[in-house]
């Protein structure tokens, strides 16, 4: 009997693996960061836009790119989250890779590499822990943190958040900071850390914990009819949640931007803007906030540190005025999401040629 | 269920107990794929699979 079952589940993981109706994972849980992408590990991308490729051998999505930088190369390290990595679009079309291409076409005399840093749900929080942990063995000399103004405030946040995230939090105390890594003590990440042997081998166990997954988290998702709680980051008068939300946030740029300096790196921060500020203005889940107020609290932060800073918001929102395309959604939600191909290209071609930007390449 | 009462004899008659693991395991999976197929996860929800 039992070497039945056992025998049912190995052809079944065999089909399921050879017609390609699933994959093994290509994040796993880890201690420090939450979560980590996999190393090697083959991704699709179906929910949103198309993508089809392969994580680079130190956990990167991006082509492989040693911790050894070329002698007369210079790096910039784009730190970030979904945006960044980019998994809607195919890997050529991202905001790394199309911003390397445009500043080749703009300094053609330099080698300059970029490094896409970008992983899904991060935060500040795990951008700076990746940063000390792992980012400053690429040497970077640029480093960039792409800040998503839709979430990454409620990232960095747990109250905003909520439980059942595997994620770290940074929080303040006076002139320290410690480390909240509650996440390591639930029992869904003791159980996917346990099994983790298992998922990193079994498609169909892999595969049978992502429907379960998803049709778990189909089965709490909100009305689409209702405003996502994200669009509180507009709120004009923000309750104590949200401007602790703005105050960690501000503290983290900061801390962020005093380590890259103690590397002798440069720092510099760009404001992805949320499809509100964009195109959906209008929409009655914004109707009375002030859509700049993210953008205006992150200036105010840059300048106080004396960090550089490129706000895409009028880019992209001018851009929409004029053209009516959409730079963010896919098919049916054309509008709303991520970015897709014209706002990853849009975006890269803009910060190419932004005259500051390039005078910052240009001095490393 | 006169499909499933055949099955049942099938593998009394012959004692060919071991199959039922097997079907068992085929008709889970299979109402799995068939629950989650239109599930589809919004843009900033993020899965760990």
């Amino acid at each position: 009997m039992i070497s039945s079952v056992f025998v049912t589940l190995v052809i079944m993981d065999v089909i399921i693996r050879s017609t390609g109706m699933g994959r093994l994972p290509e994040r796993r849980p880890d201690p420090l960061l939450g979560v980590r992408l996999v190393p090697n590990a083959v991704y699709t991308q179906k929910n949103e836009g198309f993508s089809h490729g392969r994580i680079n051998s130190l956990g990167l999505r991006d082509h492989e790119i040693p911790y050894e930088k070329p002698e007369n190369s210079k790096r910039v390290l784009i730190l970030g989250d979904s945006f960044m990595e980019a998994m809607q679009v195919d890997i050529d079309s991202s905001f790394p890779r199309l911003l390397q291409t445009f500043i080749g076409e703009a300094l053609p005399w330099h080698d300059i590499k970029t490094i896409n840093a970008g992983r899904g749900g991060m935060g500040t929080a795990e951008e700076y822990l990746w940063y000390v942990t792992e980012g400053i063995k690429y040497s970077p000399d640029l480093v960039l943190l792409a800040f998503y103004v839709g979430n990454d405030f409620r990232d960095n946040s747990k109250a905003l958040t909520g439980q059942g995230v595997f994620k770290p939090y940074i929080t303040f105390d006076a002139d320290t900071f410690w480390i909240d890594a509650s996440f390591t003590e639930s029992r869904s990440y003791k159980l996917k850390t346990l099994l983790w042997p298992l998922f990193s081998n079994s498609v169909l166990a892999t595969e049978t914990a992502r429907r379960v997954e998803a049709f778990k988290i189909g089965m709490e998702e909100p009305d689409t009819a209702t405003c996502p709680k994200d669009v509180g980051v507009f709120n004009v008068e923000q309750d104590s949640v949200w401007a602790n939300a703005y105050a960690v946030t501000g503290k983290l740029v900061a801390m962020l931007n005093d380590a890259v300096k103690r590397n002798s790196s440069e720092f510099c921060l760009m404001i992805i803007p949320d499809s509100y500020q964009v195109n959906d203005m209008e929409s009655d889940c914004v109707n009375g906030a002030d859509l700049r107020k993210p953008n205006d609290f992150l200036r105010e932060i840059a300048e106080a540190q004396g960090i550089p800073i490129f706000d895409l918001t009028d880019t992209l929102e001018q851009d929409y005025l004029r053209t009516g395309n959409y730079t963010y959604g896919f098919g049916e939600n054309l509008g709303t999401g991520h970015w897709n191909e014209s706002g990853h290209r849009l975006a890269a071609k803009n910060m190419a040629s932004n005259a500051i930007f390039v005078k910052l390449l240009r001095w490393l | 269920m006169e499909f499933l009462k055949d099955l049942w004899n099938f593998m009394r008659q012959r004692k060919k107990f071991w199959l039922l693991p097997a079907i068992v395991i085929l008709v889970l999976f299979g109402f799995l794929i068939v629950f989650t197929s239109g599930t589809a996860i919004a843009p900033f929800i993020y899965t760990l699979f």
